[in-house]
């Protein structure tokens, strides 16, 4: 669907070109998770329903909420721009102009004869139904073939949680001051909350499970799992952050475990073929503790940052 | 030319996030640029890997099928979370800066 | 094409039309308040007809069970939604004053 793609990337377009010159701090955040949400739409059509799903879930609502509660303390704020910035408009547009005319020779778009679709990329889709036999190639690649970049990934994100928290403790607050959670007496969000969570709860691990199968994953289940705890906190006293911290360092020790374990059984690091005998059965054994570890973390670590984020915004309000 | 239309949208993308960056007198507005810029990036690259009347890179037990290339969806997954990553701790830098300043204003920030 | 596919379809169409018609009412309407009822249209009429629209497009049983199951949320989510906004807005009205 060519036109539909492009129908979409010029509604994009204008929407971002109308991001940049809004004055107010709310329809900002607002128009920024639109422009998330079409390009959500954009990934699905160009056959990328990994991408998308993370994209909708990181992207449009949690970047949002994180978003927005800072926001809100600068709702009375007119945003300008620099009295030069004309220059800089300048600048950029002789920027695109270079990156245009540096792009002519690209191929058109869909071809297959590009080195793209060649070289690694047909190595991966030919072989990866004999050395691992899952029928998803994007967990196939994440999980097994890139582990190494996986766990890069995974400890980024920990190591996120601990920079928000060392940039927003003053004066050596311990761990457990940071209690939240607000008390609305709303009768409504509580019992919806319950019934909610238990759809939640299916819907994430369905997603954690299939993450060999289909798109998916830990790092979409993650998040998901993470907007209960969001959720939550706005009827409730919130559980105490430091089992959060706890509990990303322990999904990252399952990650790195199932590393280790080859290594004391003398293959490499990550060589899943010591969790069994058959290599298909060792490899998905592999992917499964991975993709537990990953999941673990990345709720962990998003429901962290939610709080750290709103507390201390509650605190200088 | 109509078969790159959709680089040219992405590097229009690009020089607006990067226009936001340089040019907005607020931090949100720069942080918010930050995101548009990563954005434009990752639609580039996955619309590299599209192949032609190919289908989603999930295995189909079919004769003759061609799959979108799997690779920079992987790349890209790894580059949204990374993305979130760097928007939380550039969020909580600037609310240290108005706890401690009063104001996210450049300009104002400049004379203080 | 069965008959089940037009049915879908037209569904899918008349679905359509409500979300414009939220819209529509999103932009003209004058306070929050009103506005919150113009966007409630789209989540709980728009929406679901589209999705019940294309379950009625799908090849197995199994597809058209889970989207029924989106249509669930949308019926629960929707309305909890709109009133966790009215309730902020009207509690923050009241201290204002």
């Amino acid at each position: 669907m060519d036109w539909l793609l492009v129908i979409f990337g010029l509604l994009l377009l204008i929407l971002n070109i109308h991001i940049s010159r809004t004055t107010n701090v709310i329809p900002l955040i607002l128009y920024m998770s639109a422009s998330s949400i079409i390009i959500t739409i954009c990934y699905l059509l160009m056959d990328a329903p990994d991408v998308a799903m993370t994209e909708a879930a990181l992207g449009a609502c949690l970047s949002t909420t994180i978003l927005l509660c800072c926001g809100e303390i600068l709702k009375k704020e007119n945003l300008t721009k620099h009295k030069l910035s004309f220059i800089s408009l300048i600048g950029c547009i002789t920027l695109g102009a270079l990156m245009l005319y540096a792009g002519i020779d690209l191929p058109s778009y869909g071809d297959t004869q590009t080195p793209l679709h060649q070289h690694i990329n047909k190595h991966f889709i030919e072989h990866t139904q004999n050395d691992i036999g899952i029928t998803s190639f994007v967990a196939a690649i994440l999980a097994s073939y890139r582990g190494y970049d996986t766990l890069g990934e995974t400890t980024v994100i920990i190591t996120a949680l601990f920079c928000v928290f060392c940039i927003i403790n003053t004066n050596n607050q311990d761990i457990t001051d940071h209690k939240v959670g607000t008390k609305t007496n709303s009768v409504i969000l509580s019992k919806i909350t319950y019934f909610i969570t238990l759809y939640i709860v299916i819907l994430g691990l369905y997603i954690q499970i299939n993450g060999e199968a289909s798109p998916g994953g830990g790092f979409q289940s993650g998040t998901i799992l993470a907007s209960i705890i969001i959720a939550r906190s706005f009827f409730k006293e919130a559980i105490d952050i430091k089992y959060f911290f706890y509990l990303s360092i322990f999904g990252l020790l399952i990650y790195i475990c199932a590393g280790i374990l080859p290594v004391l059984g003398g293959f490499t690091f990550l060589d899943y073929t010591i969790f069994s005998a058959h290599h298909h059965t060792a490899q998905k054994i592999g992917i499964f503790i991975i993709e537990l570890g990953i999941g673990i973390s990345i709720f962990s670590s998003m429901s962290a940052l939610y709080f750290l984020l709103t507390n201390f915004i509650r605190k200088i309000t | 030319m109509i078969g790159q239309t959709i680089y040219i949208i992405a590097v229009l993308i690009c020089i607006t996030g990067l226009y936001m960056v340089i040019a907005c007198n607020n931090y949100i507005s720069k942080i918010v640029g930050l995101g548009i810029f990563q954005n434009s990036i990752l639609i580039f690259y996955i619309a590299l890997g599209k192949a032609t009347k190919g289908i989603p890179p999930i295995y189909a037990d079919k004769v003759d099928i061609i799959y979108s290339a799997p690779t920079p969806h992987v790349l890209m997954l790894t580059a949204i979370v990374v993305g979130f990553a760097t928007l939380a701790t550039a969020l909580a830098i600037a609310m240290r800066i108005y706890k401690r300043f009063g104001s996210l204003d450049i300009s104002i920030l400049d004379n203080s | 094409m069965h008959l089940i596919d037009i049915i879908g379809y037209t569904i899918i169409t008349i679905g359509s039309f409500f979300i414009l018609t939220s819209i529509l009412g999103l932009i003209r309407l004058p306070d929050f308040f009103t506005k919150i009822h113009a966007s409630s249209i789209a989540d709980s009429l728009g929406i679901p007809l589209c999705l019940l629209g294309l379950a009625l497009l799908q090849h197995s049983l199994i597809n058209s069970a889970k989207i029924l199951g989106i249509i669930v949320l949308f019926f629960v989510l929707g309305p909890t939604s709109s009133h966790a906004l009215a309730k902020t807005a009207w509690i923050k009205r009241n201290k204002r004053q």
